[in-house]
């Protein structure tokens, strides 16, 4: 493996993408709304707004399991409020902002390279498919990461200040935010990585690839829906075979985009 | 010599189309090769095989030793390429751009910095090394596309349509370039449709059509074969042109014989006519103007053009299309 190439394809990739208005800003906004805005406006909410009265919590939590319900027993009907959003409702929402990330770069670094024609020029340089397809992912997958862990805290952090007046107390991170962190936002990048190498090998263009790579979003709005409707609560053990069934799929995606991604198959795909 | 590239019945289709035909080729140290023909001969595809950036249908290929298909990466170690309409990252500088490829080369730090330096120089693209390339001209891209191909130094370039689109001085800067490297051993591949720079810069040219080889050899030798079918034009007077265009058209050795109406020729200025034909040999020639001198037409001057690779390329591309006619008409 040329280490030397690797980095040098990932370098540019970043290079490009970090000079790209176009890219750049939904890469600034997403975050900064799911993370510090949603964090914000549901920990404020309770004090400011008149919130929806108790028996529509009550509902919600009777249909929580006992171990996750049990949490809620003893606070007030604002703290279980802030609680119930900022530590479960919320908590797939934060998986958009890897998915987002590596869709968007990956979209550029991919098809939208096909797009501006550049990618011949790269596919002549003395690198082997595997090296090329590794930096690019790399290029996708660091920052999503970074964003993913940088996120977390940045999260935790605005959540138990901005709801201090209310909580009293460091009520984030749960377990399960700690699971979704560490182990499902990894294999949901993965998996968004994965999808977006394969559409890219097949369309032409960034919006095309960005578009059909992010539906992997789908999945995570259902968890939302599902968590709001009571169907299904993100308790530790959930997001632990959450995670693992995303790095199968991630696992099973990414092996299809290895084989599609050839030279042969890059420069002979429909244009 | 042995060769540095060398295929045998190279073959690639794209669903039912040979965009290679069993292709045969040899190039040697130091050789500067044309690959001609019109869009969809096959020329990018056969630069695309060499490098191993497409897998070969059938036939062998060996570029450097190596067998693209098999050795891709050391194949590209050792060619460099320019494509046909060279594309950057147009937000990048030229530089910053040319220091990527370089690290992609595997240049070591520091060398890459030297390197990068001595051919924004040499391509006289310094002044211009740190502006983004979104904003470099038609010349300047194709410039740094060739510069880019020399990062790694390479002995064989495939060039595809080098000077294309550039005004007369950058393409002239381009065949020096040829001449330069050609001069220094370098093997070059050029895909071209500029048939005057082919016959200007190639020790031999490969007239492609439909991916398969219909002439090939030096473009002198190739432009010889043409020596009997020769435009020529006869100078007489202008009050004789009748009787000229009647005698001209009755032998059987002349073809397309008409005036030319090409009134600032300084000829026809000084009151003459020109009459001009297609004329198999000078046999023909002589009896013409025999004829002329019998039918009381004074011939005051007689002139035959020299077949180009243009004129070569025209007639095998008119027999290709006589050829394939024929073909449908028996199927």
């Amino acid at each position: 493996m040329n280490r030397q190439a690797v980095m040098a394809i990932a370098r540019k990739d970043l290079t490009v993408v970090a000079k790209s208005r176009a890219v750049m800003l939904p890469l600034l906004i997403v975050p900064v709304l799911f993370l510090i805005g949603l964090p914000l406006v549901a920990a404020l909410a309770p004090t400011l707004i008149n919130l929806p009265g108790s028996s529509d919590v009550t509902a919600l939590l009777d249909q929580l399991p006992e171990g996750v319900s049990a949490q809620f027993q003893g606070l007030t009907e604002e703290q279980r409020i802030i609680e119930l959003l900022l530590g479960y409702l919320f908590a797939p929402l934060y998986l958009v902002v890897p998915l987002m990330m590596v869709s968007v770069i990956a979209a550029d670094a991919f098809a939208g390279e096909k797009e501006r024609r550049t990618l011949e020029a790269l596919l002549y340089t003395p690198t082997s498919d595997a090296e090329v397809l590794l930096g690019k992912a790399l290029a996708a997958y660091l920052p999503a990461l970074a964003v993913a862990w940088g996120g977390f805290v940045v999260y935790v952090v605005v959540a138990n200040a901005a709801a201090w007046p209310v909580m009293g107390r460091v009520f984030l991170p749960t377990v399960t935010w700690w699971v979704l962190a560490s182990w499902v936002a990894p294999a949901v990048a993965a998996l968004g990585l994965g999808s977006t190498v394969l559409v890219s090998a097949r369309v032409n263009s960034f919006q095309e690839a960005y578009q059909l790579g992010a539906v992997v979003v789908v999945p995570i709005v259902g968890l939302v829906v599902a968590q709001a409707a009571g169907l299904v609560i993100l308790s530790p053990l959930f997001a632990l075979a959450l995670g693992a069934a995303t790095w199968l799929l991630a696992g099973m995606v990414g092996w299809f985009g290895m084989r599609v991604f050839t030279r042969d198959r890059l420069l002979t795909s429909r244009s | 010599m042995h060769p540095v590239i060398k295929t045998r019945g190279l073959q690639r289709h794209f669903a039912t189309v040979h965009a290679v035909n069993h292709l045969d080729l040899e190039i040697a140290s130091g050789e500067v090769v044309g690959l001609l023909g019109h869009n969809g001969a096959g020329k990018t595809t056969t630069i695309r095989l060499l490098a191993g950036l497409l897998k070969r249908d059938g036939g062998s290929v060996r570029v450097a030793g190596f067998d693209p298909a098999v050795d891709g990466v050391e194949v590209r170690r050792r060619v460099g390429v320019s494509t046909e309409t060279p594309a950057f990252d147009d937000r990048l500088t030229a530089r910053e751009g040319l220091r990527l490829f370089a690290a992609m080369h595997g240049l070591p730090p520091g060398e890459d910095r030297r390197r990068v330096d001595d051919l924004l120089h040499h391509f006289d693209l310094h002044g211009a090394a740190d502006r983004r390339v979104a904003g470099y001209s038609k010349g300047m891209r194709q410039r740094l596309a060739i510069a880019r191909a020399m990062l790694h130094d390479p002995r064989i370039l495939l060039l595809d349509e080098p000077a294309s689109g550039l005004d007369p001085m950058a393409a002239r800067g381009v065949l020096e370039q040829l001449r330069a490297w050609r001069g220094e051993g370098r093997s070059v591949v050029l895909c071209t449709h500029d048939l005057r720079q082919a016959q200007a810069v190639c020790d031999r040219v490969l007239v492609l059509e439909h991916g398969r080889v219909v002439a090939e050899g030096a473009p002198h030798d190739l432009a010889a074969h043409l020596e009997g079918a020769r435009r020529t034009v006869l100078q007489i007077p202008a009050a004789d042109v009748e009787t000229a265009l009647l005698v001209l058209r009755r032998r059987t050795d002349w073809r397309d014989v008409a005036r030319d109406e090409d009134v600032t020729h300084p000829a026809v200025a000084a009151g003459d006519a020109r009459i001009e034909g297609v004329v198999e040999d000078s046999d023909a020639v002589a009896g013409a103007v025999r004829g002329l001198v019998s039918a009381g037409v004074a011939v005051h001057g007689v002139e035959r053009s020299t077949p180009t690779l243009e004129d070569v390329y025209f007639a095998l591309h008119e027999a290709s299309r006589d050829s394939g006619r024929r073909e449908q008409v028996e199927a």
